[in-house]
């Protein structure tokens, strides 16, 4: 766990630490706004953490939601873990689920950014009702996209021996930052803030095993929990926003967010909003029109 | 006299999860296998794992972790290579490049 945070860094993330104790590992979690209140979850992903989701938080507080945004283990505020196997997908959703149930929540509207997609949609796996409806920001439900199936560059940054060389020794998946992220991260507090975890901890966190978990294939180990979202997805009959950004080349807007908009019963009740020119950190392009879409959701999911 | 190393070989890098033609790649390469800046790595492979270990013979200064970090960028490219040939060598270099690193 990284107990305190820089002054720069505080001053870009107000929030109070709140901390769940999870299988032995301590997790940090933001929650702001009344505790009574119906709850909006943030789900980031991969090498993000709540930091991205600084100014999405106060205005959906702002209208009246109680907002939760966690760190999965390896990832942010949250400890990092000695054994690869503990960052396998289906404990990332455990934990997840642990510690917004040691916040009380038992259902949310839904943000969900890359892993948070599978993570999040997990919670309804393992808690049918949890979803009680969706914003979906370029994200998946766990089977790589075409681009996750070329050879150069995806496959080989997280290849055998290259992975834990270059994802793992060097810590590199954060430099993905700057290269689908706007220029506004790439150095300064947010920069600092993105690349504290894996200084603090001189650890990559989960970040090599999050590639290496996309499944391309029926032998995959996260296969199984891709075709059980998949599978959710066509009945999952809740309100649903989509905000993508528009240039992200990992999980385009005509590959995932339209096979997610046919998959799912409402998914077609809103044009997408695509953020123009937007790469794949869609949370770092469209703040306001992310917030707007979650209290869209939830106005309407908690009426 | 033969040199002995006073302190126990540093496992610089593993892997967990490696497919067999990168297995026997690897093995290919030898143990110890000597890197172009002569360092000395001796590698381990039991199943689907291997794990690489720098030699600190006594009386001999660690290197750096960017040194080893060179040195492993060597090794692991001479894997690549040996499964994939030369395009994926380079393929792994380009990515580091692509990535922020310049060794």
């Amino acid at each position: 766990m990284i107990p305190w945070l820089p002054d720069d860094i505080r001053k870009l993330f107000p929030f109070e630490p709140h901390w769940a104790e999870t299988a032995g590992y301590r997790l940090h979690y933001v929650d702001e706004g009344p505790r009574d209140a119906p709850v909006v979850a943030l789900m980031h992903g991969n090498p993000t953490w709540s930091f991205v989701y600084r100014d999405i938080i106060p205005p959906i507080v702002a209208a009246g939601f109680r907002v939760l945004a966690a760190d999965y283990l390896g990832f942010g505020r949250s400890d990092h873990a000695a054994d690869e196997r503990e960052y396998a997908i289906t404990h990332h959703v455990a934990r997840t689920l642990a510690t917004l149930q040691q916040a009380g929540v038992q259902q949310a509207v839904l943000f969900c950014h890359d892993w948070g997609g599978p993570i999040g949609l997990g919670l309804e796996l393992a808690q049918p009702g949890f979803v009680k409806g969706l914003v979906l920001g370029n994200t998946f439900w766990g089977e790589g996209s075409e681009w996750h199936r070329r050879i150069f560059p995806w496959r080989t940054l997280h290849g055998p021996l290259s992975g834990p060389l270059l994802l793992g020794r060097r810590r590199m998946f954060v430099q993905g930052l700057r290269l689908s992220g706007p220029p506004s991260i790439h150095e300064g507090p947010a920069w600092t803030a993105y690349t504290l975890p894996f200084e603090y901890h001189a650890s990559p966190g989960g970040t090599l095993a999050f590639p290496r978990a996309i499944s391309l294939g029926p032998d995959d180990p996260t296969q199984p929990l891709a075709d059980a979202i998949w599978e959710r997805l066509a009945t999952l009959d809740v309100p649903v926003r989509f905000v993508w950004g528009e240039a992200d080349v990992v999980f385009p807007p005509a590959e995932q967010g339209e096979a997610l908009r046919a998959r799912l019963p409402r998914g077609r009740h809103h044009p997408m909003q695509l953020v123009p020119g937007a790469l794949h950190f869609v949370q770092e392009y469209a703040q306001q029109e992310i917030a707007q879409a979650c209290i869209d959701v939830a106005t309407e999911a908690y009426r | 006299m033969t040199q002995k190393p006073i302190r126990p070989d540093l496992p610089v890098l593993s892997d967990d999860d490696l497919p067999d033609d990168f297995l026997s790649a690897l093995q290919k390469l030898g143990s110890p296998w000597q890197a172009p800046s002569g360092h000395s790595y001796r590698i381990e492979a039991e199943g689907r794992r291997a794990t690489i270990f720098l030699e600190t013979p006594a009386l001999t200064p660690p290197p750096s972790g960017d040194d080893i970090d060179r040195d492993l960028l060597e090794l692991v490219s001479a894997v690549h290579e040996a499964v994939g040939g030369g395009w994926s060598a380079l393929a792994v270099r380009n990515v580091a490049r692509l990535w922020g690193w310049t060794p």
